[in-house]
């Protein structure tokens, strides 16, 4: 009997937990997430990536051994409870680019202030900026949303947003894009799983061409996107 | 001067122990209990050095090695400042063998740490071979981090660590490279893991952290296409602690040899190479190029790299 109210409060957040996960992460959310291509638009200028199944190839190996991942990690040791600062040193220290840099730190500082205008906390005032993931992180603890769906959001949201880049970028079709999300969705659900068993000991990864792409990108001379 | 032993040498010390231990191949297991693991004949070595200034130019200050850990330090040194050469006398890294290194440089000095050879990685019958290279920059210092590569064999298992504290003013150059299987020898490193952990410091700001992490089919991954695309080579080279106009500088005189980037104080550049030999060739070119920029630190491609 005791288990009932508890239920009922944990199904309540989730309706919350969804509907400020969906607008925290759309496209939507002002922190140009739409400008940034984590060094794609470089690996299609190079030949790297030309349909679809290249596309889902990079992708695959960003999540596996890349980016995502260790900002997957981070969000997991934002609710670890682990020192903000020290976690945003971090953050921004395991970016190997120029341009990874400034697309973790952008984010998050816009990140920060729509929070800070919209859904004011204390929490919020005290971390003026932060890396995109701590920032979506310390949003979604403080609102009381869970690790899993922050992290399986978020990963998403990259996923998204880079096939949306390479729809534009390649170009590829709308449906394409699509197919290679649905595509996705089984391989997030289980690099979710895995990060929540992970500490800061597991950061790291073996993206090599991906640091690669992102630097050629700096002279890249046809550019859509930041990064 | 190297006392290295080949692997299959070594291979056969530790055939030699197993034999010793009582380990006997075509005897049918009476008992099922479990078998105690052989007694590894474990490597440990360390080494301290140290360099300060007297007057316009950087001496040994200290020295210590302990263990497989050695330290040349040949004379013939110019206005770069000395060269000192690790060398690990056990002939290379295999599961449960430590290794530490610890080099200090006094405000103003300049010297470069480099090795007797290449670095080899042999497949572990137990345990992770761990390393700890951890170096403290003084002011106004510049520090040249110049080992050569480490080759990787299948199955072999190591934790490295690259801890650099740099003070405001100081600068370093480091490269660390990798030869995961020999292409000439037909080898592929099917299994086993690697992690190496940077962190770099400045006045104790963490301003880079870069850990490479590859296990299990190391050369299947390398084969990915965000991955390294089939090289099986790669390295890392750092500048840190440069002022900005310098490190612009470099970045320009590099970008047409090697992918780099520059942010906060660091030049990154990372190349990957089909074999060890294109691998050393990119970087030799990149670290003269440097060498060329970078003005009075007198950077140079270590001799024993050619010996």
């Amino acid at each position: 009997m005791a288990a009932m109210p508890l239920i009922t409060i944990i199904t309540i957040m989730t309706d919350m937990a969804l509907l400020r996960l969906m607008t925290w992460l759309s496209p939507a959310f002002p922190v140009g997430s739409y400008t940034y291509s984590h060094g794609l638009e470089s690996a299609i200028e190079q030949g790297w990536i030309r349909d679809r199944a290249s596309l889902a190839d990079w992708l695959g190996d960003l999540l596996d051994h890349g980016g995502p991942r260790n900002d997957a990690i981070f969000i997991k040791a934002v609710f670890d409870g682990h020192d903000i600062a020290m976690l945003d040193e971090m953050a921004c220290a395991f970016q190997a680019t120029l341009e990874l840099r400034a697309e973790s730190t952008g984010q998050g500082r816009a990140f920060m202030r729509a929070l800070r205008q919209v859904w004011p906390d204390p929490v919020f005032e005290a971390n003026g900026e932060r890396a995109y993931p701590l920032a979506v992180g310390l949003a979604a603890r403080t609102a009381g949303i869970a690790p899993r769906a922050t992290i399986q959001a978020y990963l998403n949201a990259f996923v998204a947003n880079l096939v949306s880049a390479a729809v534009r970028a390649i170009p590829l079709g709308q449906t394409d894009g699509l197919v290679v999300l649905a595509a996705f969705e089984p391989v997030i659900l289980a690099s979710t799983e895995r990060i929540l068993s992970s500490t800061l000991d597991d950061l790291g990864g073996c993206a090599m061409m991906n640091d690669i792409a992102s630097m050629l990108h700096e002279t890249q001379h046809t550019r859509l996107f930041r990064s | 001067m190297s006392v290295a032993i080949s692997s299959s040498e070594r291979g056969e010390a530790e055939n030699r122990a197993s034999i010793l231990i009582g380990s006997c191949p075509g005897a049918p297991a009476l008992v099922p209990a479990p078998v105690p693991a052989p007694a590894m004949q474990r490597s440990e070595g360390r080494a301290v050095i140290a360099f300060k200034r007297r007057g316009p130019a950087t001496v040994l200050d200290r020295l210590r090695q302990e263990g497989c850990a050695k330290i040349r330090l040949p004379r013939d040194h110019g206005a770069g400042g000395p060269v000192a050469v690790l060398l690990n006398t056990a002939g290379g890294l295999t599961g449960g063998d430590r290794f530490d290194v610890h080099g200090i440089w006094a405000p103003d000095t300049t010297a470069t740490l480099t090795t007797q050879a290449a670095e080899r990685l042999y497949r572990s019958s137990g345990g992770t071979a761990r390393v700890a290279n951890r170096l403290e920059v003084g002011k106004g210092a510049t520090a040249f981090w110049l080992p050569q590569e480490t080759i990787v064999f299948d199955g072999s298992m190591l934790e490295r660590r690259f801890d650099v504290a740099l003070a405001g003013d100081a600068r370093l150059v480091a490269v660390e490279s990798w030869v995961i299987g020999r292409r000439a020898m037909g080898e592929q490193v099917r299994s086993g893991g690697i992690v190496d952990h940077w962190r770099i410091r400045i006045d104790g700001r963490l301003v880079l952290a870069d850990t490479l992490r590859l296990s299990g089919d190391m050369h299947a991954t390398l084969q990915r296409p965000t991955i390294a695309r089939g090289r099986t080579c790669f390295a890392t080279l750092l500048l840190a602690g440069s002022a900005s106009g310098e490190a612009t500088a470099c970045l320009n005189g590099l970008r047409n040899l090697v992918a780099c980037s520059r942010m906060d104080g660091l030049l990154v550049a990372r190349l990957l190479a089909a074999d060890a030999a294109e691998l050393r060739t990119g970087l030799v070119a990149a670290i003269r190029r440097l060498g060329e920029i970078l003005p009075g630190a007198d950077l140079r491609v270590p001799k024993v790299w050619s010996g």
